[in-house]
């Protein structure tokens, strides 16, 4: 912060603003164009088996051949994935709440969480299938597994770096631990928690994929598996655009939610 | 108002033990403005935050209004170097935490923070985050919220330090307008000779390592006082003076 800011910091809206608003948008955009075009030239240039590296169009007649599956595949996936986050986030904070507020907790908790957190998922994931069927709780299951780690480390680490001028202020009006925690230390952690969430919800997505790879019946993990069976390549690309557009939607919808939510944070995002 | 009795301070660190503070016995009036100075390290934040209940002598007694500090206390706040506001908390809400943290009543309070507010210059600025605001702002809005409770003592710790010289200087002027209109006990911890004499009734200088009470200086110069040219210019660069070689050390060779 610089000491004679009297304007909003970067909320201004001169044309140089706007200016960088568009390009912001523009350039993106432009590069997705762009490497699209790329691929597809390629499919043509050196004549590639549609078999082995489909093209844009393929892909695309692919989605259209049946898209009312392809979104109710989608949306199955959307479903598992928000539903593992929530859970993760119900669990994780008040965890490193815990964490935060008790050093013989941490170091009982801690290496718990680290061992958990060491264990690859993609090997749990056959044990779920055997715990809870084909169901959608191992996805959830899975989906928790993955995005409870960095919750709870990113919110501990909040919790722990309140300033020290912020902990005496409260300190030197004499007040409660619970008041010190909701007035000050709490809402002193939710950036970092917010980077926790967003680190989360894109391992979100992966986490419902892997799930479905080894045990479904539904979801875009499960059309991919399939479409690898029958060698329909194009439908596999379909899926994991789709894949990626639940993944981008997920972040920026928690981006945005943090600019509505925490306006005071400083523009670093 | 207070009264501090034989106060030492020993800290505990890796290097050995550390004499922070050395038997410093101090009265402070009712309405009096104190000023601490001293060099880095002679102690004198310790001293402040023993007063605030932040910290506890070694040994020695501290007492505010005839009763021992034993931990923070309502009638006693302290403001801070940093200007320490909630960055999420609009001006006004930053100066009514005190308010919500001592459960007072809200709308008395309210009224009084927005004349607190209007005191420093800083009416229509209440709906503004901490980080609209300058360095100077921001220790208006800390100011103010240490006098929202309406505090007998108000203890601050180098407030103005990290601020400009001249913006600084205004605070010290704004300060003594706001000293003369509200009955409060101030103990102003400060390195700088200026605001010093321009704020205290006594001036304190202690020695450093260990910090030991050196001597303590009546300013008796008018109010308001300003750093500029009146009547009174010659009197404040007197007291400059004295408080100048008390801090400095004597030249080498030179004699005393």
């Amino acid at each position: 912060m610089t000491a004679e800011t009297l304007t909003k910091g970067g909320r201004g809206s001169g044309p140089s603003v706007r200016r960088d608003r568009l390009m912001s948008w523009s350039m993106p955009v432009l590069g997705m164009i762009g490497t699209v075009l790329v691929w597809w030239a390629a499919t043509v240039v050196f004549a590639i088996d549609p078999f082995l590296v489909p093209s844009p169009a393929d892909v695309l007649a692919s989605f259209t051949a049946q898209p009312g599956y392809l979104l109710e595949q989608s949306w199955v996936t959307l479903v598992e994935t928000v539903e593992g986050f929530l859970l993760a986030v119900a669990v994780g904070i008040p965890i490193a709440v815990v964490i935060a507020m008790s050093k013989v907790l941490e170091q009982i908790v801690y290496p718990l969480l680290l061992i958990v957190n060491s264990v690859p998922k993609v090997a749990i994931a056959p044990i779920l299938v055997v715990w809870m069927g084909f169901g959608q709780a191992p996805k959830i299951v899975m989906v928790f597994l993955l995005c409870f780690f960095p919750i709870v480390i990113s919110t501990a680490a909040g919790l722990k770096s309140t300033p020290a001028e912020l902990a005496d202020l409260v300190k030197s009006l004499g007040s409660t631990r619970l008041q010190a925690f909701f007035k000050v230390r709490f809402p002193n952690a939710l950036p970092q928690v917010m980077v926790g969430l967003k680190t989360a919800i894109s391992l979100a997505v992966i986490g419902a994929v892997i799930a479905e790879f080894v045990g479904a019946d539904a979801g875009l993990g499960f059309v991919i598996v399939q479409s690898g069976a029958s060698a329909d390549t194009a439908l596999a690309f379909a899926s994991m655009a789709l894949l990626g557009v639940i993944s981008i939607v997920l972040f920026y919808g928690l981006s945005a939610l943090e600019r509505i939510l925490l306006p005071w944070v400083e523009d670093q995002r | 108002m207070i009264e501090l009795r034989h106060i030492s301070q020993i800290f505990e660190t890796r290097e050995g033990r550390v004499h922070a503070l050395d038997d410093v016995s101090l009265t402070v009036g009712r309405n009096e403005f104190v000023t601490l100075v001293g060099r880095s390290g002679c102690g004198k934040s310790t001293l402040l935050r023993m007063v605030a209940g932040l910290q506890k002598p070694t040994s020695g007694t501290v007492t505010v209004g005839g009763k021992a500090v034993e931990k923070p206390r309502q009638d006693v706040s302290f403001m801070f170097q940093k200007a320490a506001l909630l960055p999420w908390r609009t001006v006004l809400d930053n100066v009514m935490l005190p308010v919500e943290i001592l459960r007072l009543d809200k709308d008395a309070h309210r009224r009084r923070a927005h004349e607190l507010l209007e005191l420093v210059g800083l009416a229509g600025f209440e709906k503004r985050l901490p980080r609209e605001l300058s360095g100077g702002m921001q220790q208006r809005v800390s100011l103010c919220r240490s006098l929202i409770q309406n505090p007998d003592v108000l203890l601050m710790d180098e407030p103005f330090s990290a601020l400009d010289a001249l913006t600084r200087e205004e605070l010290s002027v704004e300060l003594q307008r706001i000293k003369m209109e509200q009955e409060t006990t101030i103990v102003f911890v400060t390195h700088s000779i200026e605001e010093a004499v321009l704020l205290a009734d006594r001036v304190v200088v202690l020695s450093p390592r260990p910090g030991r009470l050196r001597q303590i200086i009546e300013v008796d110069i008018p109010r308001p006082r300003t750093l500029g040219h009146n009547a009174h210019a010659d009197r404040v660069t007197a007291v400059s003076a004295e408080l100048h070689e008390l801090l400095m050390p004597a030249p080498a060779g030179g004699h005393r």
